[in-house]
């Protein structure tokens, strides 16, 4: 139930892009990146904590110097779905990562939940200040429902938990691609 | 709200996603998460057809036809391998993605509809899978086959225009 609470409070920082804070492509690649993230655990847990803790600290300052001395890249939001598209693909396949790769998964997370916390406007020291809220309350919400998941133990757990997890892996998988679709033919964003 | 009672409305699309999650379990592991995951993601680049407005042909009969088919698995309690039961379900999803994509760009927020009817449809799945588990019940295995049947009825109805 903590657990839970959490996450709901954690998520409840995306109503930001109301204010004007995040864009709204990058906040709904954001929610999607993060959720995509959190039921990815499976594949993570190879990683153990204090190498993905480096790994995810090291994927935000290379993306945060990026950001600061190449600027924001064009079509973020849709390489961050694309990523989120991949860690669905490893969830609903169950995908067992090794050290390394998990590592370089989690950096990868780290770097583009960066990439989607740059806020719309702001002055440098007040919006590096927003970045580092909006990493943080995301980098929460992964750990809230990472810890979810750990505590429904997909490994041990009946079948019927583990093939939700697969399923919902499958879910992101499918919202994501057509979120990419609505972007590339709407003017929804 | 619109996107999640889309796929609930049309019975047709109902029929065949409890029928998807139902041959699942009927056919066991692992086919009865595998279906329920190739499903969305096969549906999801039919959805991404629909919204980029290409061409598909006989999307209401290839729906119809899809609830005709799976039933009769049931019904038939036919066994196939894992990747002929994958193809034949994602064959289906293609359309049944198609038909809910080609609405998504004129709802009102189309990332909402697009969460809605991914959502419904895996719900329906997962409804599909608790039903099947009455297979583990004396005589449960005659009454999934019996819903089978009931499905390629109603499928025959979808066909035939009469439902």
């Amino acid at each position: 139930m903590n657990s839970i609470y959490l996450i709901a409070s954690a998520l409840s920082q995306f109503g930001d892009v109301r204010a004007g804070y995040i864009p709204a492509d990058l906040k709904v690649a954001q929610v999607i990146l993060v959720i995509a993230a959190g039921l990815s655990i499976h594949c993570l847990v190879t990683a153990g904590i204090r190498r993905a803790s480096v790994a995810f600290c090291g994927g935000v300052a290379v993306s945060s110097f990026a950001l600061l001395y190449v600027g924001p890249p064009y079509g973020s939001s849709t390489f961050v779905i694309g990523f989120a598209v991949v860690l669905g693909v490893l969830t609903a396949m169950r995908f067992s990562a090794n050290t390394a790769i998990a590592s370089i998964i989690i950096f990868l997370i780290g770097s583009a939940l960066t990439v989607t916390s740059v806020p719309a406007n702001g002055q440098f020291p007040e919006a590096m200040s927003l970045m580092a809220v909006n990493v943080i309350a995301g980098a929460g919400a992964i750990i809230c429902l990472s810890q979810l998941l750990v505590i429904l133990n997909p490994g041990r757990a009946p079948a019927w938990r583990s093939i939700a997890i697969q399923i919902a892996g499958s879910w992101i998988v499918a919202i994501s691609v057509l979120v990419i679709a609505i972007s590339s033919q709407t003017n929804f964003f | 709200m619109s996107g999640f009672v889309h796929p609930v409305r049309g019975w047709d699309h109902v029929a065949a996603m409890v029928a998807v999650g139902l041959w699942g379990t009927f056919l066991g592991r692992p086919a009865i998460w595998v279906l329920p995951v190739v499903f969305p993601l096969v549906m999801a680049l039919g959805g991404a057809a629909g919204v980029l407005g290409l061409p598909l042909p006989g999307v209401e009969t290839g729906i119809a036809i899809s609830s005709v088919v799976l039933g009769a698995l049931i019904l038939g309690k036919v066994r196939m391998p894992l990747w002929s039961a994958a193809i034949i379900v994602g064959v289906f999803a293609i359309f049944h993605g198609y038909a809910h994509g080609i609405e998504l760009p004129a709802a009102a927020n189309p990332v909402s509809f697009a969460v809605g009817f991914v959502v419904a449809t895996g719900l329906l799945h997962l409804a599909g899978i608790a039903l099947g588990l009455v297979t583990a019940l004396p005589r449960g295995e005659i009454f999934v086959r019996a819903v089978g049947g009931l499905i390629t009825a109603a499928g025959a109805g979808f066909l035939l225009g009469i439902i």
